[in-house]
């Protein structure tokens, strides 16, 4: 056997080997298992491969690998290399020389050449941060807990007697196939951080899913209500439906709609649940520590602002753009504190931040930014307004904020 | 060249991809070989210049230009060691060992499966690593589950993720000529 096939067979050995150590082999493959162990030798190489401290030096040595300048070194050299092949072998003979010399200089540059990163110590400068914004991506977790990943399956996802689920460009669509009261399945939609998803419900109401949030549903829903459960950020444009209210309940929350558009923000590490109405009417309701409902009724251009800690629940008129540009495609802040900001922008682009001093976080912005653009062209703006400075600690992958 | 069917220059986007998948893992087996991170990444370099100095070879699969890689990356830690061999004059050295043909294999399916399982695990988030990480270290979904202070059916749940991702992964031959006729639509 040649040496190129005992290779392609090893390659081919890996994948039995990946799947061992992640504990998912099926039958078939534990007999090949089986096999592969009898084989001289190979009991031992499996202890070594399954040795942490021999992955952590194997990851050691990737880690120092610049792709980038490995590449650029690579096409310089086949421009030496195709330069001297058009030659004849005399001047070829030169040209080796001079490629030897010129591959000794490019060594050189990138020591000490101007492209060479001038931050020793893994900072990058705001404009130099290439960090893309999110994009569209979810899971859908079935009840037997299978979770699909929505962003490698196209068109149908599930389809039986009374529910056709299909997934396309970003939209996770439920149809039903006849009317029946009687499917109690529950789906959940979950988006990652740096992800947003949009979710076309049985009944046809729209939801807009942010980054880092969870939507718990029935697949159909019951003949009396509509409820969903919600953790983090959505935006709902709720079917009109008379008979069947619709219901969100987040935390201790409860909002009950008929028929309109709104916005509620109510992450995990938030203290505080936002609750802005842009279209229609809305009922809020709060179950207080001591079991009492307090309630009230939205008007357009309005939002509840109701803080767990404190109980405290405020009322207050807002624009409503500022709570649901995120759907589309915008940043708007009026006023905001960096601290407000930053943890929307993190979630986005799915980074870690840290204020320097105390203080910055108070620092209050307001601007209207393209959502998908580059963080890069969002700091530059940060920085230039507010006279701040930027860095990305790569290592780390956070962003350290400091008053310049 | 020609990989999986598709006419790719040295210096396209196409190849560009195959350089950032392969480049790494070449670098690991000359690193081991040789003992010398430096050494590693040149050897890794030589390989791919060697690569294209038959620009008319025609690899089947991603798979057989890998191997094909993996040959040149040996031949040339081979040639290396024989010159520095001929280089010192300490006697104690003479005696030249290259190393067998079943270390290099071994070598091989050590970073494939290393390769892969990084794959598997780079994509998921920094809970469910923790997760495969002490599945890697040999915990059972028990000793897990209590070691993180979460669900067992969190820990499967997890570890079914992985497995999504490492399929996919292992449809990567697929993928890449999927890939590369995305680019040509966009060029």
């Amino acid at each position: 056997m040649r040496l190129r096939d005992k290779i392609l067979r090893q390659i081919a050995s890996s994948k039995l080997l990946a799947k061992y150590f992640l504990g998912t082999l099926n039958k078939e493959e534990q007999a090949e298992m089986q096999d592969w162990m009898a084989d001289n030798g190979n009991k031992k190489l499996l202890d070594e491969l399954g040795d942490e401290k021999n992955r952590a030096e194997r990851n050691r040595i990737i880690d120092s690998i610049n792709l980038d300048e490995e590449w650029r070194l690579f096409i310089k050299s086949m421009e030496i290399e195709k330069r001297a092949a058009t030659k004849n072998l005399r001047i070829k003979i030169y040209s080796a020389v001079a490629s030897v010399a010129a591959v000794f200089v490019l060594g050189l540059m990138m020591v000490f050449g101007p492209w060479d990163n001038p931050f020793s110590d893994n900072e990058l400068l705001a404009e130099e941060i290439n960090i893309n914004p999110g994009r569209t991506t979810a899971e859908l977790i079935l009840p037997d807990g299978e979770v699909i990943n929505l962003e490698a399956i196209k068109n149908t996802v599930v389809e039986d007697d009374n529910i056709k689920i299909s997934n396309n460009e970003g939209i996770l669509l439920y149809e039903p196939q006849k009317i029946v009261p009687l499917d109690t399945v529950k789906n959940i939609l979950r988006v990652p951080r740096g992800g947003e998803y949009q979710l076309v419900l049985e009944d046809s109401t729209v939801v807009w899913l942010n980054s880092e949030s969870q939507l718990t549903y029935p697949r159909i829903f019951s003949a009396d209500q509509r409820k969903v459960e919600l953790i983090g950020e959505a935006y709902f444009d709720v079917k009109r439906d008379e008979r069947r209210p619709f219901v969100v309940v987040s935390k201790s929350q409860q909002v009950t709609v008929l028929g309109t558009e709104f916005d509620i923000s109510a992450y995990e590490q938030d203290d505080r649940i936002f609750t802005t109405l842009v279209e229609g009417k809305v009922k809020v309701e709060i179950e207080e520590g001591d079991g009492q409902v307090h309630t009230e009724f939205l008007e357009p251009n309005e939002q509840v602002v109701y803080d767990i800690n404190s109980n405290d629940m405020k009322r207050d008129q807002v624009d409503p753009y500022e709570y649901s540009s995120w759907k589309d495609g915008r940043f708007v802040f009026n006023n905001e504190p960096l601290s407000s900001l930053m943890s929307k922008i993190s979630r986005w682009y799915d980074i870690d931040y840290r204020f320097e001093e105390e203080g910055v976080g108070e620092i209050r912005f307001t601007g209207d930014l393209k959502r998908y653009s580059n963080l890069a062209d969002f700091l530059k703006i940060l920085e230039v307004e507010k006279s701040l400075k930027v860095v990305l600690e790569e290592e780390e992958q956070t962003l350290v904020i400091s008053q310049q | 060249m020609i990989i999986a069917g598709k006419k790719v220059l040295y210096n396209s986007k196409e190849f560009k991809i195959l350089f950032d998948q392969l480049f790494p893992s070449m670098c690991v087996l000359a690193t081991r070989i040789l003992d010398d991170e430096h050494k590693g990444k040149d050897i890794a370099q030589e390989a791919f210049i060697k690569l294209w100095q038959n620009p008319d070879e025609n690899f089947a699969t991603e798979n057989s230009l890998k191997a094909y890689l993996y040959v040149l990356v040996r031949n040339a830690c081979y040639s290396l060691l024989r010159k520095e061999k001929r280089i010192t004059k300490d006697p104690l050295e003479q005696h030249l060992h290259l190393p067998s043909e079943k270390r290099i294999l071994e070598e091989i399916l050590r970073e494939e499966t290393f390769s892969l399982l990084h794959e598997a695990i780079k994509e998921l988030s920094p809970q469910a690593r923790k997760v495969i990480k002490l599945t890697l270290q040999g915990m059972t979904n028990e000793e897990t589950a209590q070691k993180l202070s979460v669900s067992i059916n969190t820990v499967k749940t997890v570890k079914k993720r992985a497995y999504k991702a490492l399929r996919e992964k292992l449809g990567s031959q697929f993928m890449f000529i999927v890939f590369i006729q995305l680019i040509d639509f966009f060029n």
